[in-house]
């Protein structure tokens, strides 16, 4: 089994990320409907990284969400950083993603599957009109900014995103939806996704470690009590056995608890700071 | 995985499937109905266990209400795992405090006694007869289910036994899930093989509907304006023709 992707180059810390297919997905012969991905460099001479997972929602009525979880992930980042070259200033460049991010991502994601419908084949059928096809790419999306003084989270549909820090102390910048039961979720392919949009900014702590995740993995644990106990023992295990043997075992680690837990797809993304 | 290395930690859960049966125990339930309602019963749990083999992240969680005068635990209040659920002898006596058994069932699906991320639950609801609650009693059951979150993403059943002009079927329909009101309606058991095959049916169909949320996520997605009927059910078993003496 392949480790985790690891990269030490990134600014800011190591990122860890890891995508697995779920039990029940391995075990009816569906493909992983998860997604992620980062990019990182230097904007108006700040480093600057952006990160997102996505989580598609598999199923008949979103039989392309893999690719709709690919194509959130690739908009998604794209988008973060061209703010980020728009905006040179970093308290501008946070107010204006939380203003319009969300809804340029929406139209942006839109078109990206619109191009991805109509670059198929398959013309033969006949072609599906606005929601119907949109809603066949249904996906969440979870993204991360950073730059040196401050960091923004932006999130549509399930999942999470964790602040660890340095004595384990997990926060979680943005609030579960109470309107959501169960497994609902939002989802980028809902009309009026721009406003279901969530965001938070805040001041980058230099020795917090970052964690997005869908919510395959956080729905395996008994509680959210349970999962941040994961999460700070987590952070743990890379301060105490070092990066390389977390990156190793970490594929192992949510193969069983998709095995054990939600039987979902998993994708984790850490991104542990230089101590 | 070499499982003495070091690890998170974390206590690591399936998706929890809450199952609910509420009996009627009333003194018209005598004879061959209990007889027959406590032995479907306990007929249908390996069946379950057999459905949920197919769906091995999800945990079934059993509890039971009867109601004859007044509503209490069966089974419960707190949940037993299927694989350790027994069907106790029902054994009849009383009038039939149909909406009193449900006021116990929605203390259990309040949001806060509920798992923050599980499937939707099961309740199926068998009785032979008029609610001797008051109407209103009733009807404000119904509303007080139909208002909290899991009382409308629950499926919903309701099987009726014996005589047609013994029970009110409108009232029974009040009981099932908003969206099976058409497609199953109440399932009548005028025989033992009805009954035997509407328990075997509601319960495994139900069961196979609230498990496969999680991988067929038809729900998703779009569940922003509003709560879902997320229940696929099919077509329940037609009436069995059967020897007069079965029938109640």
């Amino acid at each position: 089994m392949d480790p985790a992707v690891f990269d030490t180059h990134p600014p800011f810390g190591t990122l860890l990320g890891a995508r697995r297919q779920g039990a029940a997905h391995l075990r009816r012969g569906i493909s992983c409907q998860d997604a992620y991905g980062c990019s990182h460099r230097e904007i108006h001479g700040q480093p600057t990284l952006a990160l997102a997972v996505a989580d598609g929602h598999g199923g008949s009525p979103y039989d392309r969400s893999d690719v709709g979880a690919e194509l959130a992930v690739r908009e998604g980042i794209r988008l973060l950083l061209e703010f980020a070259v728009e905006f040179g200033e970093q308290r501008q460049l946070m107010n204006n993603l939380r203003i319009d991010y969300a809804r340029i991502l929406r139209k942006s994601w839109r078109e990206a599957v619109l191009h991805h419908e109509q670059s198929l084949a398959d013309t033969d059928s006949p072609p599906a009109e606005g929601h119907a096809v949109i809603r066949r790419y249904g996906t969440t999306l979870l993204t991360l900014l950073l730059q040196p003084e401050m960091v923004f989270a932006g999130q549509v549909g399930d999942g999470k995103i964790l602040r660890i820090q340095e004595d384990g102390t997990p926060l979680e910048p943005l609030a579960a939806d109470p309107l959501l039961l169960g497994m609902e979720t939002h989802s980028l392919c809902s009309e009026a996704c721009d406003k279901l949009w969530q965001t938070a900014v805040w001041a980058r702590q230099a020795r917090e470690t970052l964690l997005l995740t869908t919510d395959g993995l956080s729905d395996s644990f008994t509680n959210n009590d349970e999962f941040h106990r994961f999460a700070g023992s987590l952070c743990a295990l890379l301060a105490g056995q070092g990066t390389p043997y977390v990156a190793e075992q970490l594929p192992h680690w949510l193969d069983r608890y998709s095995r054990e837990g939600s039987g979902d797809d998993m994708t984790l993304l850490v991104l542990f700071p230089d101590r | 995985m070499n499982t003495e290395r070091p690890a998170p930690a974390g206590e690591v859960a399936k998706r929890t499937l809450h199952f609910f049966w509420l009996a009627d125990c009333s003194g018209s339930m005598a004879g061959t109905k209990i007889a027959t309602l406590n032995q479907s019963i306990r007929e249908v749990l390996p069946e379950i266990e057999e459905v949920v083999k197919d769906h091995p992240e999800v945990r079934v969680e059993m509890r039971a209400i009867r109601f004859s005068s007044q509503a209490e635990w069966h089974v419960g209040p707190a949940a037993t795992p299927l694989g350790r659920f027994s069907w106790p002898e029902l054994r009849p006596e009383g009038a039939t405090a149909t909406s009193q058994a449900i006021h116990l069932l929605i203390q259990k699906l309040d949001i806060a006694e509920m798992p923050e991320r599980g499937l939707p639950p099961v309740c199926i609801l068998i009785s032979d007869g008029f609610c001797t609650d008051s109407s209103e009693a009733y009807d404000r059951a119904i509303q007080d289910l139909d208002a909290i979150p899991w009382g409308m993403k629950a499926v919903r059943l309701a099987i009726a036994i014996g005589d047609e002009s013994h029970y009110d079927e409108g009232e029974l329909l009040k009981f099932v899930s908003p969206g099976l009101r058409k497609e199953v309606g109440i399932l009548k058991a005028h025989n033992k093989s009805d009954l035997l095959n509407h328990i075997k049916w509601a319960s495994t169909a139900a069961v196979r509907s609230s498990s496969r949320s999680y991988v067929d996520d038809s729900v998703r997605g779009e569940s922003s304006a509003h709560i879902p009927s997320n229940v696929v059910l099919g077509p329940p078993p037609a009436p069995q023709i059967t020897n007069s003496s079965d029938v109640f």
